[in-house]
């Protein structure tokens, strides 16, 4: 069954890190994450995990490197090509269920080191406590 | 050249399948559309639907979908373009502030169309508060476009194509299929369902699209040395899924699951991973 309820995390990333800026709970259908769960260590990428009490994990959700680092050039003669550089400063969204036992949603993925390469295993990054929210409201 | 150049006039449920809450919601809302240009803007907009509801899979799961429009006016018509291509300077005060030739890494690229994404997400919001998704079309028969936290593209004959395909990326979690010199790609397997670094048949991610005649790798690029990928002895059937290097940007080391897909190259049926993907997240918003 899916979600009726979801929590829309907004974020802002930029060269300082991430912040979560507000989060909602909105009476709207949670899109399902279709895939196999992601672990730190053995995936690269980036991903959201909601997080219980005890740090167990309550669902999940992979987010696009385009809103961390890099930008895609489109040409209408051929394909796409990706550039990465230093982090954007960016307002991005992340939906995830909305589960009573949620306390925490933490940022997992590769470190990304201003100058440097994204060599670094996956690891927790930043880890945002759910409630009470930094802001936002109940819609 | 911001939300002080322009205003919100309203906004219309353009495609009504059912309820908000049960449905994916998509919000339209355009950017460098004057007063008396909003009439364009419509059928801009419906060019868009039209394209994105004839486009596999979405023409099958179309009724998981409501589709908002917001209507915005801008004071000037059209968008920012510094030149940085060799063309005149053109400023258009314009209520989301899309700009061509936008600067990323210190490079101004000409065809990356951007606009104030926050302000997109946030008008967005404040006018339908269930929204999914968010694209921004820009007034501007120029092409170009971009990703990110919402989908930019102009309203060149081309660039419908680059949202639904940064769509791929956002609302799917879809990764590029192309090609490149990237180095950057980060260890370990990734986390994207369309892209692998396993060509093990019994543990890649896509096991269970591919026949037992495909050879696994599928497809090598001959310019990898020291990739890993063994070439098979004979090429793969046409259309077969299984692993063909090249992806993510990269092109050795990294898989993609078929030769050609949306997510390579613009305009192209979507693969059958990425249409699996696309078909299994819109499934939950279907009328039962």
């Amino acid at each position: 069954m899916p979600s009726r309820r979801t929590l829309r995390l907004t974020f802002r990333s930029s060269s300082g890190g991430i912040e979560m800026l507000s989060v909602e709970r909105l009476q709207m259908t949670t899109p399902p994450q279709p895939g196999e769960r992601p672990q730190a260590g053995k995936y690269g990428g980036y991903w959201f995990e909601l997080r219980g009490e005890a740090g167990d994990v309550l669902a999940y959700r992979v987010i696009g490197v385009s809103v961390l680092n890099s930008v895609v050039v489109h040409s209408p003669e051929g394909s796409p090509q990706r550039l990465f550089g230093e982090s954007r400063n960016i307002v991005f969204e992340v939906l995830l269920p909305d589960i009573d036992s949620a306390r925490t949603a933490t940022l997992v993925g590769n470190p990304i080191e201003p100058g440097e390469r994204v060599s670094k295993p996956s690891a927790d990054l930043a880890t945002f406590e759910l409630f009470p929210p930094p802001q936002g409201e109940n819609r | 050249m911001s939300a002080n150049d322009g205003h919100v006039v309203g906004v219309v449920k353009l495609v009504d399948n059912g309820p908000d809450t049960e449905r994916w919601n998509l919000v339209i809302v355009g950017d460098g559309y004057q007063e008396g240009e909003l009439a364009q803007y419509h059928v801009h907009t419906q060019h868009f639907v039209d394209r994105l509801r004839s486009t596999a899979p979405f023409s099958e799961e179309f009724g998981g979908i409501n589709v908002y429009r917001i209507d915005v006016v801008s004071l000037e018509s059209g968008a920012d373009d510094p030149g940085c291509a060799g063309g005149p300077v053109v400023i258009a005060k314009t209520y989301f502030d899309a700009t061509f030739c936008s600067s990323f890494h210190g490079e101004m690229l000409d065809r990356l169309l951007t606009v104030d994404e926050a302000l997109v997400l946030s008008v967005s919001n404040d006018h339908v508060p269930r929204k999914h998704y968010a694209v921004c079309i820009v007034n501007s028969p120029t092409y170009g476009g971009s990703g990110g936290s919402i989908a930019t593209c102009s309203v060149h004959a081309q660039s419908a194509t680059i949202a639904i395909h940064e769509l791929g990326h956002t609302a799917f979690g879809l990764d590029d299929e192309y090609g490149g010199n990237e180095d950057d790609i980060p260890p370990g397997e990734p986390a994207k369902p369309n892209v692998t670094r396993d060509t093990n048949r019994a543990t890649n991610k896509w096991r269970a699209l591919v026949a037992a005649s495909t050879p696994m790798p599928t497809q090598c690029n001959p310019a990898c040395v020291g990739s890993g990928c063994v070439a098979p002895p004979a090429p793969p059937p046409p259309a077969a899924v299984g692993t063909y290097e090249g992806a993510m940007g990269k092109d050795c080391g990294v898989y993609r699951p078929m030769m050609s897909c949306y997510m390579r190259e613009l305009g192209r049926p979507f693969c059958l991973v990425c249409a699996g993907v696309i078909r299994e997240t819109l499934q939950d918003f279907q009328p039962q």
